[in-house]
């Protein structure tokens, strides 16, 4: 066929048979070479689809670590862990507590106890003038009893043992002096000691308790992050599910791709054939290759899409995995900034906890030692003072000797007689003495025996409740140094596993480029037939619009061929629907009969 | 014990996908090539459900469904179109010939498993 070209002049039949042998050349080499890439690209798709199978598994393989740390961390070991973790919180607050009223208890006794002290020192001073009295009348004594000579006999045995009880007197009454200096400097180191480690042992316990309450609280927060955790992961899943699925409908465009390209190939065969037999109709030409073009341009464009989906969905499955790693290290708390774990920082608390626990037990022991030995002492003094005691009964007895004695003697005796008199009195005041004297002790050992009977108790209660809980802390050590190692276990595991995972699918990925050699060989397809088109309406303007192809339709075996015919080449294709309704019950795609 | 589910497609990355998606979901999968491979592989082994593509060499679905029906093994069993062809006119042919769904290409996996668990019950 002849016709005018744009310039009004008419193509030469020598003109239009070399471009029909050209154009039949040329659709011969695309139709081989779409030939060639549609029956080669598949190999490159069965070789990711090999590995998906592996990525999937994989993936949720690391799912399950995940769940499984999560799983851990807010299992009943660990909430089991964390409600006695709680309980001994509440029986540290008793015991600091009741520590500190034991220690205030206990500093209240001792300044009773030295109060008591105090009350000796007058009467333990009254000795010692009756000592020096004692020693007078014994010197006096023995005068009076020289001067009066024979009449007097048995005053020089009166004075004699004047001077002896007054040496026992001094003697007995310095030892009690001593111990109760020492029993007050005893006391007052007590005292200052207990009242140190009281308050030592309550700033530390509550320094230490509050500690742990915000570890509690931080180990709270954690385990109520995990329940969100778990639903992230199952998210995460869910989406590296959507990914794998998004790889799975696009490694099926390979098929859909080929069939189109097919399709493509077999009407250019056609034409091709049709321009070697005879005369060529430029209009079919332009209007075959037109929708051909439009054909391989869908094409290209969703295999690029596919090969994009692919690529990308790969990609994401081995971001989502390493985010999720990151997620539950920083949930776990193992990955903080300051590299010191969460459950390290436990530890090490439980373990100052458990020191403190074990110094207050021995501060409580000490103590106790400490009153039994003020009420050893107080016995002692108790001991002494019932001697003084006796011997103001001897001089009592001496005096009444001696008045007996100087009334015998008569009135030559008188001054004897009133020498009996004031042995008589010191004997009464040497007894008052010593009453004051036992009634401070007795004073001092009803508060000691009070506090030792009381400490010796406590501390029996308090050695088993201290070892309980150091007991309680160590398990809850131990079982929160297993969850700690369970968790850097199962971190590196995934860690390693996401780290293999994301490089492997790097490797697949980088090596994919059928899409590059495809898109290439349409791209250079359309090119030629773009040219071919041109070419025909050069020679016939015009030509390519409205020509029945209802032949190369017959062939087509999708919905989108069919659609991209009726668009090129306007209401020639019959109306035809896209895939049907499901009913509901199913996606567009499905239809179950 | 695992069903078990033939796929008969040309295409073998469709049918590593089919194969993909059912063994994820616990079904032993059994590959024909096309048509003739599939009733082949029907006369020699027993499968509980066939999903097969429409147009393949040798024996295209249409001939498959027909020839898998006159097995007694596979009278009763479900067997689904999976293919990227969707006109009415080729799915009464498929429902004629013994099909019992129809499925168009692309699939996704989810689509997939649901069909098959409702036509396996």
């Amino acid at each position: 066929m002849l016709s005018d070209n744009k310039d009004g002049i008419l193509a030469s039949e020598a003109e239009v048979k070399r471009a029909t042998a050209a154009w039949a050349a040329s659709l011969g080499s695309v139709a081989a070479e779409l030939k060639v890439v549609s029956g080669t690209t598949e190999n490159e798709f069965l070789s990711i689809g090999g590995r998906l199978q592996e990525f999937y598994q994989r993936a949720g393989g690391i799912s399950s670590v995940a769940t499984e740390l999560v799983g851990e961390v807010a299992g009943p070991q660990v909430g089991t862990a964390m409600n006695e973790l709680q309980n001994i919180l509440d029986e540290m607050a008793q015991y600091v507590n009741h520590a500190q009223k034991e220690t205030d208890l206990s500093a209240e006794t001792l300044n009773e106890v030295i109060a008591l002290l105090e009350q000796v020192s007058a009467p333990l001073a009254g000795f010692k003038k009756i000592n020096k009295v004692l020693r007078m009348l014994g010197i006096s004594t023995k005068i009076e009893s020289a001067r009066l000579g024979q009449s007097a006999a048995g005053f020089d045995t009166l004075a004699s043992d004047v001077g002896q009880l007054s040496i026992q007197v001094h003697e007995k009454a310095a030892i009690v002096l001593a111990r109760k200096l020492d029993l007050e400097g005893a006391i007052r180191q007590t005292l200052s000691g207990v009242l140190t480690a009281g308050a030592q042992q309550h700033d530390l316990v509550l320094g230490i308790l509050d500690r742990t309450r915000t570890s509690l609280a931080a180990l709270t927060e954690v385990n109520s992050r995990c329940g969100t955790a778990a639903t992230g992961i199952s998210s995460s899943s869910d989406e590296v599910s959507r990914n794998i699925g998004e790889v799975v409908m696009s490694m099926q465009a390979h098929d859909i791709v080929r069939q189109q390209v097919e399709h493509v190939e077999e009407a250019l065969r056609g034409l091709q054939s049709g321009l070697n037999g005879g005369a060529p109709d430029l209009d079919e030409i332009a209007s075959v290759c037109r929708l051909q073009i439009a054909q391989l341009k869908h094409a290209s464009s969703e295999f690029g899409a596919a090969v994009s989906t692919i690529v990308g969905s790969l990609h994401e499955i081995a971001r989502k995995e390493s985010g999720l790693t990151r997620e539950t290290g920083c949930m776990a708390g193992i990955a903080d900034e300051a590299g010191s774990g969460f459950f390290s920082a436990m530890q090490k608390d439980l373990s100052i906890v458990t020191s403190a626990l074990t110094e207050s037990s021995q501060a409580n022991r000490r103590l106790c030692e400490a009153m039994g030995s003020v009420a050893e002492t107080v016995r002692e003094i108790g001991t002494l003072v019932a001697d003084i005691e006796t011997l103001g009964e001897e001089i009592k007895l001496i005096a009444l000797n001696a008045q007996i004695k100087s009334a015998y003697t008569g009135d030559e005796g008188a001054a004897l007689g009133v020498l009996a008199e004031a042995i008589q009195r010191l004997s009464v005041d040497a007894i008052d003495h010593t009453g004051a004297v036992s009634n401070a002790l007795g004073g001092i050992r009803t508060v000691t025996e009070r506090l030792n009977h009381g400490m010796t108790e406590e501390t029996s209660a308090l050695d088993e409740e201290v070892q309980r809980m150091v007991d309680t802390l160590l398990a809850l050590l131990g079982t929160l140094r297993q969850v700690n190692e369970t968790l850097r276990d199962s971190l590196s595991r995934m860690d390693t596993e996401v780290q293999d995972l994301s490089e492997e699918i790097e490797q697949v990925t980088a090596g994919i480029t059928v899409h590059e050699t495809t898109t290439r060989v349409l791209g250079e397809a359309i090119r030629r037939l773009e040219e071919i088109v041109a070419d025909a309406q050069r020679i016939q303007p015009g030509a390519g619009q409205g020509v029945n192809l209802d032949e190369l339709a017959s062939r087509y075996t999708m919905h989108s061929e069919r659609s991209i015919h009726s668009s090129v080449l306007g209401g020639g294709m019959p109306a035809e629907a896209g895939p049907a309704s499901g009913g509901g019950e199913f996606d567009d795609n499905i239809e179950l009969f | 014990m695992a069903k078990t589910i033939m796929t008969a497609d040309d295409s073998a990355s469709v049918r590593q996908m089919v194969t993909f998606t059912l063994k994820q979901g616990g079904y032993d999968v059994v590959e024909a090539v096309d048509g003739k491979d599939a009733l082949q592989k029907l006369s020699q082994c027993k499968v509980d459900m066939l999903i097969t593509d429409l147009n393949m060499p040798n024996l295209d679905g249409i001939g498959l469904i027909k020839g898998a029906r006159a097995l007694p093994a596979c009278k009763f069993i479900p067997i689904i179109m999976l293919t990227t062809e969707s006109q009415d006119s080729k799915k009464a042919e498929g429902k004629a010939a013994g099909a019992t769904g129809w499925i168009v290409k692309p699939f996704k996996p989810e689509q997939l498993m649901a069909v098959v668990k409702k036509v396996l019950g």
